[in-house]
């Protein structure tokens, strides 16, 4: 068994990245963060991608995780199947939910969204990273989550609202 | 020219002080801290206030903080009032926000928010990581009236407890 000791482990002169092979399964290669904080309206349809962000992939062996928090004001449709992609609809993932109200008034309450979403199969490399809605039957396009994307504090929204911001967060983990 | 170290185990060579990594690549993990607070509190409403915090270490000035928040109210207040993550009480970020019902009774159902923050620019060493309000139009607020719920809101309950949990990310 080979042991090393030593106090700082830095890059090599002259390298642009460290490369960490063979690691414990589950630990965290790599991350990055996504983040919208600009409020828009959202049409109906059966599948749209609110927002999205590109990552880098380090190795072909790893497994992607994502967590999101996303947020908007005018509840619409109870169910829409919100979920996350990577670069095409034929990745998504419905680990994502929220909880509709849809009696108390639209403007004076946010639609939280929450999720967790993993794959694998994913290649090294450049990706996009998306969360939107996707219904399963994809049979009417008269579907979203909310009308308006990241409340703020527009007057005809809630004037107690800061500019909400939703976000991505992307993790690379080891298998 | 590309230098392999081929190891079964890295260990500090000092006894008690930990490794330094320098040149991970950008996105790493390089520490995580798990602020945690069970204790039911009564809110106020308050134009600009935190309801916890902890303390965290940051190890290096060229690291950025994301920090993800799952914090629990009981009887609703407030349908919006500007939920946020705060660092060291004044830099605030605005990725986070709160369910409500207002309809269905106050102490038979629970307040849940959610959040993401990202902090960049932030110095290496101690710092404070909280949750609170803070309105955009000055007007006092607070989402529910009591963190932290328990058996005292309603006896089904246990005693509910909120999470802030910070990473340090290599930039």
């Amino acid at each position: 068994m080979s042991r090393l000791k030593v106090n700082t482990i830095q890059l090599a002169p002259g390298s642009t990245v460290m490369t960490m092979n063979n690691m414990q399964p589950g630990f965290i290669l790599s991350s990055t963060t996504i983040r919208n904080g600009t409020r828009s309206s959202l049409s109906i349809s059966a599948y749209t991608v609110i927002f999205s962000g590109s990552f880098t992939k380090l190795r072909a062996d790893s497994t992607i995780f994502a967590t999101c928090n996303v947020f908007g004001d005018g509840f619409y449709s109870g169910n829409c199947g919100v979920g996350m992609q990577i670069d095409s609809a034929s990745t998504w993932d419905y680990g994502c939910h929220y909880q509709y109200d849809g009696s108390w008034s639209g403007t004076a309450q946010t639609t939280t969204i929450s999720g967790q979403c993993q794959w694998t199969g994913i290649s090294a490399g450049s990706h996009t990273i998306g969360f939107g809605w996707r219904t399963f039957n994809l049979s009417s396009a008269t579907d979203r989550p909310f009308t308006n994307f990241n409340p703020n504090n527009t007057a005809s929204v809630d004037t107690r609202n800061q500019q909400m911001v939703s976000s991505i967060f992307v993790y690379e983990i080891a298998t | 020219m590309t230098s392999v170290i081929q190891v079964d185990t890295i260990q500090s060579a000092t006894s008690g002080q930990k490794i330094v990594l320098q040149g991970v690549p950008t996105g790493m993990v390089l520490a995580t801290t798990v602020i945690r607070n069970s204790t039911r509190t009564a809110i106020s409403a308050a134009y600009n206030a935190t309801h916890f915090s902890g303390g965290f270490t940051k190890t290096t000035s060229t690291s950025n903080l994301v920090v993800l928040a799952t914090v629990i109210g009981g009887q609703y207040n407030d349908g919006n009032g500007a939920v946020g993550i705060v660092l060291d009480s004044t830099t605030w970020d605005w990725g986070a926000a709160h369910n409500y019902d207002g309809s269905w009774t106050k102490s038979y159902t629970t307040v849940q928010c959610i959040g993401t923050g990202y902090f960049t620019g932030v110095s290496a060493g101690a710092h404070t990581i909280g949750w609170g309000v803070k309105a955009a139009n000055g007007g006092t607020t607070r989402p529910y009236e009591t963190l932290n719920p328990n058996s005292t809101d309603d006896s089904r309950n246990g005693q509910f407890i909120s999470t802030l949990i910070v990473y340090e990310i290599a930039g």
